[in-house]
C-alpha cells in the first residue's frame, strides 16, 4: 500500500494510556499486530470502521488520532 | 520475519510450493519440446498423468508448508488488511492468467497459419496444456510476490 497522507497520534496515545502494547491494542480493536503498526508508521489507511474502534479505545474523538493535513489547508482556504 | 502474520507466511509457503512444485513439472516436460516429432498419443497420456501428479504435490507441499506456518505463527483471524492485501494479489494474478490464456489462443492461431516447428508444438495439445500450466504457475507466482511486496512495504 502506498503511503498515505493521513496523519494520526496513535503512538502518543498509548503511551498515555499507560504504555499500551500495539498488540493489546489490535486484539481490543480486532487486527492483527502488523496492521497496527502500519497504521501507526502511516503506511496503511484503516477503514472507518477501524478507525471509529480506535477512537474509542482511547476515548476521544476521531479527529484527535486521525487527521488529514491537506483538508484542514482546504477547509481554511475557503473560510 | 519476526513482523510477519500467518496470512504472510502462507504467501511464502504458495510461493515456494509453486515454484518448487513448477520447477519439477517443466523439468519433465521442457526437454520433450526439443524432440523432433510431436508426442503420441501414450506421450500425451503421461504428460497428463506428470500433470495430475503435479497438482496432487502441489497440494501436499501447500499443506506441509501450513501446517508448519501455523505452528510457527499463531493462526489469526484475517483482518481488513489481509483482504485488502489479497484481493490485490488476486487482481494481479488474474491479468497474469488472462494475458497466458489470451497468449496460448495466439499460439493456437498462429500454429493454424504458419509452419514454423516451435509454433505447431505449441499449438498442439502438448504445447497448449504446458502454455496452460505455465500461464497458471507464473499467476500463482505473481500473487504470493504481489502479497509479499504489500506486507513487506507495510512492515
Amino acid at each position: 500500500m502506498a503511503r498515505t497522507p493521513i496523519t494520526n497520534r496513535i503512538r502518543r496515545l498509548r503511551f498515555d494510556a499507560d504504555e499500551m502494547t500495539q498488540a493489546d491494542l489490535a486484539k481490543r480493536v480486532g487486527v492483527t499486530r502488523q496492521t497496527i503498526l502500519a497504521i501507526e508508521k502511516g503506511k496503511y489507511s484503516p477503514s472507518l470502521e477501524v478507525a471509529f474502534k480506535i477512537a474509542a479505545v482511547f476515548g476521544v474523538p476521531l479527529e484527535e488520532v486521525f487527521a488529514y493535513p491537506d483538508a484542514d489547508l482546504e477547509t481554511r482556504e475557503k473560510c | 520475519m519476526m513482523n510477519t502474520t500467518f496470512y504472510e507466511r502462507s504467501c511464502w509457503v504458495s510461493l515456494l510450493a509453486t515454484l518448487a512444485v513448477s520447477w519439477w513439472f517443466f523439468a519433465q516436460t521442457i526437454p520433450l519440446l526439443t524432440v523432433e516429432e510431436l508426442p503420441d498419443r501414450a506421450g500425451l497420456k503421461a504428460l497428463t498423468s506428470l500433470a495430475v501428479i503435479a497438482v496432487v504435490l502441489f497440494i501436499v507441499v501447500q499443506v506441509i508448508g501450513h501446517i508448519v506456518a501455523a505452528v510457527v505463527t499463531h493462526p489469526e483471524d484475517e483482518d481488513e488488511r489481509d483482504r485488502r492485501i489479497s484481493l490485490r494479489g488476486e487482481q494481479v494474478a488474474g491479468i497474469v492468467l488472462g494475458l497466458g490464456v489470451i497468449s496460448t489462443i495466439g499460439h493456437i492461431l498462429a500454429s493454424g497459419w504458419f509452419e514454423h516447428e516451435m509454433l505447431v508444438l505449441l499449438g498442439s495439445p502438448f504445447g497448449i496444456l504446458n502454455l496452460l500450466v505455465g500461464s497458471l504457475a507464473l499467476a500463482e507466482v505473481a500473487r504470493c510476490l504481489t502479497q509479499i511486496i504489500l506486507y513487506r512495504r507495510d512492515a
